[in-house]
């Protein structure tokens, strides 16, 4: 058999396999009654209160606006006062964002990001309403793993995207851990394991039973759904995406800052041009 | 070998024409045909090559003539590939189209509903694989239906512990029957329908039948085979369990493209069937189709157009510039006299005659090049006076059921074996192939000379547009 047709038989033999062991998964559906916009007088201030209205209308839930914070521990007290399900904040906090750019969130939102109990909304470049209108029919998730924070993610931005917009997953298999793992256990896995084609295969497999369960969300709800699999460093390949369009990313993360996936979120974060919404 | 070659050069001509350039010619024909049969050589090279001779050999010998608007060498190549263009503009079109469509996972989906309607009743199932082999084949040509059938059938009887050798063997033999269901279901199909001028529409009055027919008569045959390795084993219950666990929309990365895909291929299967009545050839329709999905898929087009089975492309290239150097020496038209003459000019003994070499030859070499090689013989015949119609017919039904007899007889058997033995380790010899696959050649052979001679008999071949 030519090379051509032995390669497009494995993918088909895969994309069967990924259909036979599909996990049934169910997405969940988050609840938000109020959203917290921290305003710091910097010129993100109005997309982030934008972002938070249009938030908060999906949910038909409260904006509570709270102005003059210095800390994220001030943040984090309205929040709980509030009983808000996402906190929505410019990035970095207190500075315009030409000052710090992409080199640090500063250090309201590194606390945000680890401390927050629900889902924040990292702000970044300044917008027209216009925009961020277009960036909730148009999202983008990332996710290295189906792992609960790729469902709590793929949750969120079911619940965010409007109908007839589109969502994309973008399924990353991270070129930084799989170089370490290769170099670890280099003797047990071929080169060919590791390829951009049989990863593909794998993450076809992996990702079968999310997909299955989103293709069904959107065919209810009425937006479309891409899935791509991609290889490379995970906040590069998420950005190369969104960032020309300035595209509303959506990611789950754990808390604790030594987390892997933590560390792809802030990446994320201080890459993008649009917003980023942490779960 | 050089004394044949001084007395074929002191014969004298025939039809006007002298001998040394047709035996020279038929020479390279020949070999080049050898080469790709036994896979010396990849088949392509092997056709450029070929072609290579075959101008050199017939621009040496004078074969072209220089003409006021065409050179010799516009004559013996240009003229040529021009001549058959309408065969490229197909593959490409429906080559661009089945890769978007394949990619989008519609019949990677339907595949699965399919089985999952089973309940994994083996029987069932086998039916299904049958039909949906045809089916998929029918939309998607020979290659890619029976990878897709392949790869499901490997799957579902390692999930069900059943013997996927019968399996196997029915998307093999049913994908040579599903080739010839329409204009556009395979290469070889598609070679002999523009090479005939025949009406989409058409096949659904001669060739659909004969395929539904043979695939039926198949899978009798396979289930009466393999009736021991067919019988079911475990609980129903277990195995209707187990295909449910299948779930068709993880296999649809872009639903989107998904309905586009459908729409994009329902609608140029409608034009298709309309070609005819819109004054265009099919390949402008399958040119339309490709560019839609091209447009409309999202897909990168470099990508997709890299998908295009350049490698076929060039081989059909240099058959036709061997072939048509063959013809221009005048062989192919002594052959067709000699066939006239050895049926005593008689329209139904000629296309048995015809019906019987196709079916014998194309278990051993490529249908391509055997439906290549006849259709210039076939013209020639048609210049000498015999109808036609029931040839053309011939060729499309005997080209692509000959190939069961064999394992190396049709693509889909060769991909379809590889795959068992890649996957499963199971080796299906020669031996086994042709008592299973001979003796379904033997009955559909029987059974396609009888569906010519009463088509022939009775006139109800449509006339030719």
């Amino acid at each position: 058999m030519e090379f051509e047709e032995a390669d497009r038989m494995a993918e088909d033999v895969a994309m069967f396999r990924a259909a036979l062991h599909a996990r049934p998964t169910a997405l969940v559906d988050p609840s938000c009654k109020a959203v917290l916009v921290a305003l710091d007088g910097s010129n993100q201030d109005t997309t982030a209160q934008t972002y938070a209205a249009a938030l908060a209308g999906r949910f038909g839930a409260r904006v509570h606006e709270h102005r003059g914070a210095t800390t994220a521990a001030e943040i984090l007290q309205a929040a709980v006062e509030h009983q808000v399900g996402l906190i929505a904040v410019p990035v970095p906090f207190g500075r315009d964002i030409s000052e710090l750019r992409d080199e640090s969130l500063g250090f309201v939102v590194d606390m945000l990001l680890q401390e927050a109990h629900c889902p924040v909304l990292c702000v970044r470049e300044p917008v027209e309403a216009v925009e961020v209108d277009a960036a909730l029919a148009d999202l983008v998730v990332a996710a290295t793993h189906e792992d609960q924070y790729a469902v709590r993610a793929l949750s969120w931005a079911c619940r965010l995207t409007a109908r007839g917009g589109r969502l994309t997953l973008l399924a990353v298999a991270d070129r930084d851990a799989l170089e370490e793992v290769r170099l670890l256990v280099a003797e047990t896995i071929s080169s060919e394991a590791l390829a951009p084609a049989a990863l593909d295969r794998a993450m076809a497999q992996q990702f079968g039973g999310l997909i299955a369960a989103l293709q069904r969300r959107g065919e209810a709800d009425g937006f479309a759904l891409r899935v791509e699999f991609r290889v490379g460093r995970v906040a590069e390949t998420v950005l190369t995406e969104a960032n020309p369009r300035r595209r509303l990313i959506v990611t789950g993360a754990p808390r604790e800052h030594q987390a892997l996936a933590h560390h792809h979120a802030v990446d994320l974060v201080l890459g993008a041009r649009g917003a980023v919404l942490v779960v | 070998m050089l004394p044949v070659l001084l007395f074929a050069a002191e014969q004298p001509a025939v039809a006007g024409k002298p001998v040394l350039p047709m035996i020279v010619l038929g020479t390279i024909m020949t070999a080049t045909y050898v080469v790709i049969a036994f896979e010396w050589l990849h088949k392509s090279l092997a056709a450029m090559l070929g072609a290579i001779a075959a101008v050199t050999a017939a621009l040496l010998f004078g074969v072209f003539k220089d003409e006021p608007t065409h050179s010799a060498y516009d004559r013996a190549v240009h003229d040529i590939i021009g001549h058959d263009v309408g065969v490229i503009g197909v593959l490409f079109g429906t080559s661009v189209l089945v890769d978007i469509a394949g990619r989008s996972g519609l019949f990677h989906f339907l595949a699965v509903k399919l089985v999952k309607a089973t309940h994994g009743n083996p029987l069932g199932l086998h039916l299904a694989i049958a039909a949906a082999t045809v089916f998929f084949v029918t939309f998607l040509t020979i290659t890619p239906g029976t990878l897709i059938m392949v790869s499901l059938v490997l799957v579902v009887t390692k999930e069900l512990d059943l013997d996927p050798k019968p399996y196997v063997l029915t998307v093999a033999i049913c994908a040579n029957s599903g080739a010839l269901m329409t204009f556009a279901s395979g290469v070889c199909t598609l070679m002999l329908g523009t090479a005939g001028n025949l009406a989409y529409m058409d096949f659904f009055r001669v060739s659909t039948p004969m395929a539904l027919v043979s695939a039926g008569l198949a899978f009798v045959c396979l289930r009466w085979f393999y009736r021991a390795e067919l019988a079911a084993g475990g609980s129903p219950q277990e195995r209707a369990a187990k295909v449910a666990s299948f779930d068709e929309w993880a296999l649809v990365k872009d639903r989107g493209l998904f309905y586009r895909c459908a729409i994009i291929l329902a609608g140029t299967i409608i034009g298709f069937a309309l070609a005819q009545k819109l004054r265009v050839h099919i390949d402008f329709i399958a040119f339309c189709g490709g560019t839609a999905a091209l447009l409309f898929s999202g897909i990168y087009p470099e990508e997709a157009i890299r998908k295009v089975n350049w490698s076929v492309v060039l081989f059909f290239i240099g058959l036709f510039v061997v072939i048509g150097s063959v013809q221009e020496s005048g062989l192919l038209d002594w052959q067709a006299r000699k066939m006239i003459e050895l049926a005593q000019g008689d329209p139904i003994v000629t296309m048995m005659y015809v019906a019987v070499f196709v079916l014998a030859l194309s278990g051993v070499v490529d249908n391509i090049p055997v439906a290549a090689t006849l259709i210039p013989i076939v013209r020639s015949m048609q210049s000498q006076g015999m109808p036609a119609e029931p040839l053309w017919w011939t060729l499309v039904i005997t080209a692509n059921l000959g190939g069961n007899s064999t394992p190396v007889g049709s693509i889909s058997s060769v991909v379809a074996l590889h795959a068992l033995e890649k996957e499963r380790g199971i080796k299906v010899g020669w031996g086994e192939f042709l008592k299973i696959g001979g003796l379904i050649t033997v009955l559909q052979s029987g059974l396609v000379l009888l569906y010519l001679y009463v088509f022939a008999r009775l006139g109800w071949f449509p006339a030719r547009s």
